[in-house]
């Protein structure tokens, strides 16, 4: 009877509405997503042949070939690391969406990534020359993200189910931005250029051990989110109506900007506070699926995934032997594409 | 004596100023309609939030079916207490039918989000509003009286014993105001309790079993429609002069002016 709508059924234990857009539109992200890290793996200086990257893909290491190992120990962490990263900035944007009820919400617009940016920066200047390992940074990430979190949610505790926590994060946001730029510019910081590229976003550091830290994080966080994810519909109609449904809705959206503050912190430490993927990949999950938010919220994450890969990929393969960095990357091409996708809607509409 | 399904006793609340409602009684029973009448800003909204517990009363207490309702988590007061707010916005694109579903949100779990029984309460609730043909819509299609009824639909799926309906007729043509005025009375002969504010002493006449009356935040009458809307009363609440009249049980007042202040 629900039209667009098949619901999936297994006894009185489980009953899970899904739209028939979904069950199509989701296979073909998943399918344009495999396809992309192939073509990606096969993208570099050195020709490649597929049989390189089958063996890479299912051989165990030492049993592989030289160019194989190459693709293997280099390029497969990095798309790894680019598909987990893009998929939780967009489940961080697609959250922070739900929870303001506005479309134009970002991970880098609440201030979450500034306030990652400026733990892990202060983290640097304080470590020295000193290295500091992968899940100290992200602890550190998640700790400023998280601390940028509450500080939105602590001082727009009073607007905190309208769109008012949109200008406190947004304040919040240019506050810490201005740190990161004083540490960046006084900061005797070692390297300051790399520190500059990682500000902007890329995933040319990246190796495997963090894309492993990115892929527990993932495991951790998805299960979450999906679970927690109930109350989103209702919270799309607003405060009152949501708690007259039986939604208590402060904890629900304390909880959400928490789980988006922790999609976006290990991110912004292994890859650096990649801007627009959240905003960008939200709005084409919602054009393509509808508004049901778990199957936007799935749907996002696999767009996000694939623009941040074709980001960084053609960012390493287009100008070489320069790479450009996928955070410069999508602010370029994806900047064009929103502003584009926006006029095609308004003009559809 | 069976016990109030909604009991208002000595409730105060103020949106941090002056109380809007102060030191405020009232019960209403299984199966009855009960229409909160007044001037505009008498505190007929807010007395309805504080009923559905979306405002928490400074002194006083609210009982649903005996229990306080601060006490009962969102999801068991959204199980005994349905509520069609005044001004809902929900977004353009969401589809009409995920609207009107979601009215079963406090029924359902993690695992259970559409089962049978939901099922066969919104398409109860579909029919009981006749928005049949709206079903396959996205809300931002939809014109201020059908998003209206929609929004009901989704109110009388939630499948609470209390309907809490602020300003219903909103939006609404002259036979869709009577359609959702039938269907409410239909919920509280079928055992339900329904508390709607109204501005029409026409159709409060006609469709409540009581009518309260409120003035600046307290009680000023309360009792059959016969009872309260006299031309008294009205000239005392309202600031009108009018003439009642009686004629197929309903109370009609014709207007004749601004009462002497």
């Amino acid at each position: 009877m629900t039209p667009g709508t098949t619901v999936l059924r297994l006894g009185r234990v489980l009953s899970l509405p899904v739209g028939r857009r979904f069950l199509i539109v989701a296979p073909l992200l998943l399918l344009a997503l495999l396809a992309s890290c192939w073509l990606a793996l096969a993208a570099g200086y050195s020709g490649t042949r597929a049989a390189d990257i089958w063996q890479a893909v299912t051989l165990p290491r030492e049993a592989m070939e030289d160019p194989a190992r190459m693709i293997a120990g280099f390029r497969m962490p990095r798309i790894v690391a680019a598909v987990l990263a893009g998929s939780m900035m967009a489940a961080s944007g697609y959250l922070l969406q739900v929870v303001s009820r506005n479309g134009l919400a970002d991970p880098g617009l609440l201030g979450l990534s500034d306030g990652a940016s400026v733990a892990v920066l202060l983290g640097g200047a304080l470590a020295g020359s000193a290295v500091i390992a992968p899940p100290v940074l992200a602890a550190l990430a998640l700790a400023g993200s998280l601390g940028a979190a509450l500080l939105v949610v602590g001082l727009g505790r009073r607007m905190l189910t309208g769109g008012g926590i949109i200008l406190v994060g947004l304040a919040t946001s240019i506050f810490l931005g201005s740190i990161v730029e004083i540490i960046l510019v006084t900061g005797s910081a070692m390297n300051f250029s790399a520190l500059m590229q990682w500000s902007r976003g890329t995933l040319a550091a990246v190796d495997a051990a963090d894309a492993r830290l990115l892929g527990l994080w993932w495991l951790l966080l998805v299960p979450l989110a999906l679970g927690l994810g109930r109350s989103m519909s209702p919270l799309l109609l607003g405060d009152a109506e949501a708690r007259a449904l039986g939604v208590p809705t402060r904890a629900s959206v304390a909880a959400y900007i928490i789980l988006a503050a922790a999609f976006a912190a290990p991110v912004v430490a292994t890859c650096g506070p990649v801007a627009f993927i959240g905003l960008m990949a939200s709005y084409v999950a919602r054009s393509l699926v509808g508004d049901r938010p778990t199957e936007v919220l799935l749907a996002a994450m696999l767009s996000g995934g694939l623009i941040l890969l074709w980001a960084d990929t053609a960012g390493r393969t287009l100008f070489g032997p320069v790479q450009v960095s996928a955070g410069i990357m999508i602010s370029v091409v994806g900047v064009l594409v929103f502003v584009l996708a926006a006029r095609a809607g308004r003009l559809a509409r | 004596m069976e016990q109030p399904r909604i009991t208002v006793d000595g409730v105060s609340f103020g949106y941090g100023g002056p109380p809007v409602i102060e030191a405020l009684s009232l019960e209403a029973r299984r199966g009855e309609f009960l229409a909160v009448l007044g001037p505009n800003g008498c505190g007929k909204s807010t007395l309805l939030k504080v009923i559905a517990g979306l405002n928490r009363p400074s002194a006083g207490r609210v009982l649903a079916g005996g229990e306080d309702v601060s006490a009962l988590s969102r999801r068991m007061l959204a199980r005994r207490i349905a509520v069609l707010t005044q001004a809902g916005s929900p977004p353009p694109n969401m589809s009409v039918h995920e609207m009107i579903a979601m009215g079963r949100y406090s029924h359902q779990s993690l695992l259970s989000r559409r089962s049978r029984e939901d099922e066969a309460a919104v398409a109860r609730a579909v029919r009981d509003m006749q928005v049949e043909e709206l079903l396959g819509k996205r809300v931002g299609a939809l014109s201020g009286g059908q998003l209206q009824r929609c929004r009901m639909a989704m109110v009388l799926a939630q499948g609470s014993e209390t309907l809490l309906l602020d300003e219903p007729t909103t939006y609404l043509d002259l036979k869709h105001q009577f359609g959702i005025l039938d269907c409410a009375r239909r919920q509280a002969r079928a055992g339900r309790t329904v508390i709607a504010v109204l501005h029409d002493f026409t159709q409060a006449s006609l469709y409540a079993d009581r009518v309260a009356m409120l003035s600046r935040g307290r009680l000023a009458g309360l009792g059959t429609p016969e009872e309260v809307l006299t031309e008294e009363m009205i000239a005392a609440v309202f600031g009108v002069r009018t003439r009642a009249a009686r004629a197929h049980g309903a109370v009609f007042h014709v207007p004749l002016g601004a009462a002497a202040p």
